[in-house]
């Protein structure tokens, strides 16, 4: 094995925490995120040659995941469901201690289209320039900032009701 | 002091996406205005609420599972590692990005034409061996046939597809008139960038959308959705002013025949 790869192989493993935390985000379930991490993993390994050097390894890797996500989500017909499910996610046992200041913030997330949870996702958790999130949901800088500023908005009246301005 | 600054700018300053004198333009004018600094805690505090909501999946031990599946060695076998090493060597010999072979007689075509990106030679062929959807006149590529009638009466908004051409954006352009992003079905996929010039479409860009060379499923990499390839979506935000246009618009700029 070069040592090219052995390299290449390393990254990926230093990113797997980003990678299942941005899956979590999206799932809004531990179970789902891993094998959602593990399929994106697998399909990464099997187009490696798409990926370009000059690009970035984690926006690459994000991509391959909303992708997966989509897929999976368009493959359960599961949307409808998603979006009326608040009470059938509590069920999940969530293996995590703090529980009710993360549970209020993955329920006000569940709370958002998809699009939406996306531009948060990537910006808002992950960290990602807009330029970046904007590339890897495939939609113009403009979209994703109003994207971005519709799910801001929602977060903010769900998370803090209290507040107005 | 200027305390007009709109929340995206906020958001944007928040988001680390404001530099040099807009960044500082920010700073001075929270450093005067309390209301404003509020506004900007708020929007940190947001951030930094859904940063610590999922921050601990960072702290947790991985699952050997996904260690396992990161290693090139592991299922994909060494086969693939080969390619791999050829594949970078060679693309560290040309800086083209895709690896679809042109077919040798649209060569010259390509290189008379205005076309960006490898997918031109793909185009070509469409042209050569089934219906003709371009047309080369006064030194620009117009659609024509199929995907001339796709781009005047598709709707993006409306079913997904009406034969083998389907659409996916539709803008304003910074030129003026209306543009339209557009990807062609069939065993290798084609994407492209048109606009109206002229009372006709223009084609900008043509780019392959299946890169992989028809090797395994390819499926999730193709346009599907919303996903385009970069280099598309580049032309998009080159021309694009303004926001895409919505499904009324589009139908309404649709039954004005893009004028």
């Amino acid at each position: 094995m070069s040592s090219a790869s052995d390299l290449l192989q390393a990254r990926i493993v230093e990113l797997l925490p980003k990678l299942r935390r941005f899956a979590r985000a999206l799932t809004r379930n531990p179970h789902d995120a891993d094998d959602l991490v593990q399929l994106s993993l697998e399909r990464a390994l099997r187009h490696l040659d798409q990926w370009q050097a000059d690009s970035r390894l984690d926006s690459w890797l994000y991509g391959i995941l909303k992708n997966a996500w989509i897929d999976e989500l368009r493959a359960r017909g599961r949307r409808e469901r998603v979006f009326d499910s608040a009470a059938q996610s509590e069920a999940v046992p969530d293996p995590r201690g703090d529980a009710s200041a993360t549970l209020a913030v993955e329920q006000a997330l569940e709370l958002l289209p998809e699009e939406q949870r996306l531009a948060v996702a990537l910006v808002l958790i992950e960290g990602l320039p807009y330029k970046e999130a904007a590339q890897i949901i495939g939609v113009p800088m403009g979209t994703l900032t109003s994207r971005l500023a519709r799910g801001r908005e929602a977060l903010q009246k769900l998370l803090e009701p209290g507040e107005t301005e | 002091m200027n305390t007009n600054i709109p929340d995206e700018v906020l958001t944007a300053y928040v988001d680390g996406e404001l530099e040099g004198s807009e960044r500082e333009r920010v700073e001075q004018a929270i450093a005067h205005d309390a209301r404003l600094a509020q506004r900007v805690a708020r929007h940190r505090a947001l951030r930094g609420r859904l940063r610590s909501a999922f921050d601990a999946t960072l702290r947790e031990p991985v699952p050997q599972r996904l260690v396992n599946a990161s290693r090139l060695d592991g299922p994909v076998g060494p086969a693939q590692i080969i390619d791999l090493a050829r594949v970078r060597a060679e693309r560290a010999r040309r800086p083209e990005r895709r690896r679809i072979p042109i077919p040798r007689r649209a060569v010259a075509a390509v290189a008379a034409s205005v076309l960006v990106g490898l997918g031109a030679g793909l185009l070509i062929e469409h042209m050569i061996t089934g219906a003709p959807l371009t047309e080369y006149r006064d030194g620009a590529l117009l659609a024509n046939g199929s995907l001339n009638h796709a781009l005047n009466d598709a709707l993006a908004s409306a079913a997904p597809t009406a034969g083998a051409v389907r659409i996916g954006l539709s803008f304003h352009a910074k030129s003026g008139g209306y543009c339209r992003t557009f990807v062609l079905d069939g065993n290798r996929g084609l994407a492209g960038l048109a606009c109206r010039e002229r009372q006709r479409w223009r084609i900008l860009t043509v780019l392959g959308t299946d890169t992989t060379g028809a090797q395994g499923s390819t499926q999730s990499y193709r346009m599907a959705g919303s996903a385009m390839p970069a280099a598309l979506l580049q032309a998009v935000n080159e021309h694009i002013s303004g926001e895409p246009l919505d499904a009324a618009a589009e139908a309404k700029a649709q039954r004005n025949g893009w004028h």
